[in-house]
């Protein structure tokens, strides 16, 4: 681990540096409140002072649709190319690089998938500092700092960043322009430290998950789930916008013409009603509060049993998003009294 | 690579009743036809392609080297093309997945296998298993029930087993309509297991069938005093991967491809949504 300073003014040169030598993604501003992944085109169109993009990081590991393999009509099957090269993505903040943490898990579970991880290991990541809004929940789910998966962190301070170098690949790109990188002097130490304190008292949403998984398995039978479940759409749009959510569907796409065909891998949503049924017609989980109840389940106790962790990152994609106004933390405050 | 699977072809297909057949394939690679190995109660993913994919247990019995057979009944999409399937044709293979019955365990004791309908079919694989091996199990018990004679799949395999004196094998139909040549009981499996005397002590029991028979069948083991961790199910769910990631087979907290498809009945029981 190797810590600088790098002058505010200099990130352009940096990032342009590094989006010579790798392919480098930034987050950018789309409409008038939303932020979206773009490769980098210019400094001025990069987005610094954004909370969350609408679609995760995940889209790049695990796109939303993916082609596996195409099938001949001899049936030979050609597995799709990798893609391109090497990409390097800027701006990731704590949350979403716990997100990237968890997926790794959930995708190296019994097996490692190899179309995730084929993609992950060409990634690199620039993380950023941020400061809480009031979706944020990154404090309550202990992921309001990153200590893996990045190989640079910037944290913002009044004019410079303070840099945390922590892998090889980070210490490659530093090595890009060295004479951007300085040492860090005390002063900026101690406002470092004190930017610490100010952005810790800066949550103003907190939610309790002592015992969690506990009162969960208690409050299974919970009317509150009916009542939740009444609210629920069922669009959808929680698990779209989750940077943890790894369900899919794995289906085929026929081209009756030629006789060949495609198959594909698409995100899935637990929610959703035929998620659990099987042919005959039985079905696992077809009612709405099993549905509405399982996702919370899954994400606070179900991960946590098989990985050690829960899977939520607190990141307020699904508080945000959701157009019935459901929100984690009214949920887990409502279970908990 | 995960999810792609080998090529396959159909080498024999064989009527077993209007719904059921029972296929054999041969993977075209020869080193993965000699490489393929799986225990009873495993499964595969089988592909037919442009049309999607499905989980099918295994039937043939894990010692039966260089194919493997599949009974599937015609009832979705994959399995509705797959019976329409002629001899040299070809299908995509991959797995095997899921942790298949604990042999190790079963194995010095004694064991109780009980079926119905087409829960015969990964069960087939075991009682292969066992008559392979038969003298590394104590007292072998099989009870095989089904709605008509005419739905009673591999009926003449059945029907050997029934007049093998070295395991006790009993079959039982709830109807008989002109089947004047039927021997076995009328009735249900659950009168099958007061019938049979199989020992409490050592006994592992093996089950597999549709959900209400499930019910009928672990209460009925339940009151003859079996124990709740040697009663062993196959649980049946909704797979896209079989490989621990889609989600869809999740029970619980438990992965049914990964962790599953065979749970001890006290595992089941702990586990919410179980039927």
């Amino acid at each position: 681990m190797l810590f600088f300073t790098l002058t505010k003014k200099r990130l352009p040169e940096f990032l342009d540096a590094v989006n010579r030598h790798y392919r480098l993604i930034a987050p950018e501003q789309k409409g008038s409140k939303t932020y979206t992944f773009r490769p980098y085109s210019e400094f001025s169109n990069v987005a610094l002072e954004f909370l969350r993009t609408i679609i995760p990081p995940r889209q790049f590991f695990f796109p939303p649709v993916e082609r596996l393999f195409s099938v001949d009509k001899e049936c030979k099957i050609t597995v799709s190319p990798e893609d391109g090269p090497f990409s390097i993505i800027f701006g990731l903040h704590p949350c979403d690089l716990h997100g990237i943490e968890i997926l790794d898990r959930a995708f190296s579970y019994g097996s490692r998938d190899s179309f995730y991880w084929r993609r992950r290991e060409k990634a690199g990541f620039i993380g950023l500092s941020c400061l809480p809004d009031k979706y944020c929940l990154c404090k309550s789910m202990h992921t309001d700092f990153i200590e893996s998966v990045y190989d640079i962190f910037l944290y913002t301070l009044d004019d410079v960043y303070m840099v945390t170098v922590r892998t090889a690949l980070g210490d490659d790109m530093v090595r890009l322009c060295p004479e951007l990188f300085k040492r860090p002097s005390k002063k900026e130490i101690l406002e470092y430290k004190e930017r610490i304190k100010i952005r810790d008292s800066m949550f103003t949403r907190i939610m309790d998950t002592t015992n969690l998984a506990d009162l969960l398995t208690l409050e299974y039978k919970n009317d509150l789930w009916e009542q939740y479940s009444q609210r629920c759409l069922f669009c959808g749009s929680c698990v779209m916008v989750c940077p943890t959510c790894q369900c899919f569907d794995i289906c085929d796409s026929p081209d009756l013409l030629t006789g060949t065909s495609i198959r594909l891998r698409k995100w899935d949503a637990c929610m959703r009603k035929d998620y659990a049924l099987v042919t005959g017609g039985h079905n696992f989980r077809g009612g709405r509060p099993e549905r509405f109840r399982f996702r919370y389940l899954h994400k606070e106790i179900g991960f946590a049993e098989m990985h050690g962790r829960a899977s939520c990152t607190g990141c307020g994609r699904c508080s945000e998003t959701c157009p019935a106004g459901i929100d984690m933390v009214e949920v887990v405050r409502s279970i908990r009294e | 690579m995960s999810l792609v699977p080998e090529l396959a072809t159909l080498v024999e297909k064989r009527y077993l009743d209007p719904q059921h057949s029972l296929f054999r394939f041969a993977f075209d690679e020869e080193s993965v036809r000699e490489s393929f190995s799986f225990g009873p109660g495993q499964f595969i993913m089988l592909s037919i392609f442009g049309v999607g994919e499905a989980p099918i247990s295994i039937t043939s019995g894990p010692d039966e080297k260089g194919f493997v057979e599949l009974c599937v009944r015609k009832a979705g999409r994959v399995t509705t093309v797959l019976h329409s399937l002629e001899e040299n044709n070809r299908v995509g293979i991959r797995g095997p997945y899921g942790n298949g019955y604990p042999t190790e365990t079963m194995k010095g004791g004694n064991l109780l296998i009980v079926a119905g309908g087409l829960g015969i079919a990964p069960l087939r694989s075991l009682i292969r298993y066992v008559l392979w091996r038969r003298g590394s199990f104590g007292e072998v018990g099989i009870v095989y029930g089904a709605r008509d004679t005419g739905s009673l799949l591999f009926s003449g395999e059945m029907q050997n087993l029934v007049i093998r004196t070295d395991i006790n094998c009993m079959l039982s139909v709830e109807n008989v309509q002109e089947d004047k040549t039927w021997q076995g009981h009328v009735g249900w499996v659950t009168d099958l297991l007061d019938k049979i005397s199989m020992p409490l002590r050592d006994t592992s029991v093996a089950v597999c069938g549709p959900p209400v028979f499930y019910k009928y069948v672990l209460e009925k083991l339940l009151s003859l005093g079996y124990s709740k961790g040697s009663i062993y199910m196959s649980l049946e769910r909704r797979m896209e991967c079989g490989e621990g990631k889609c989600g869809h087979c999740v029970v619980g907290h438990k992965y049914t491809c990964i962790d599953g498809p065979i749970f001890t009945y006290w595992d089941a029981i702990n586990l919410p949504e179980i039927f």
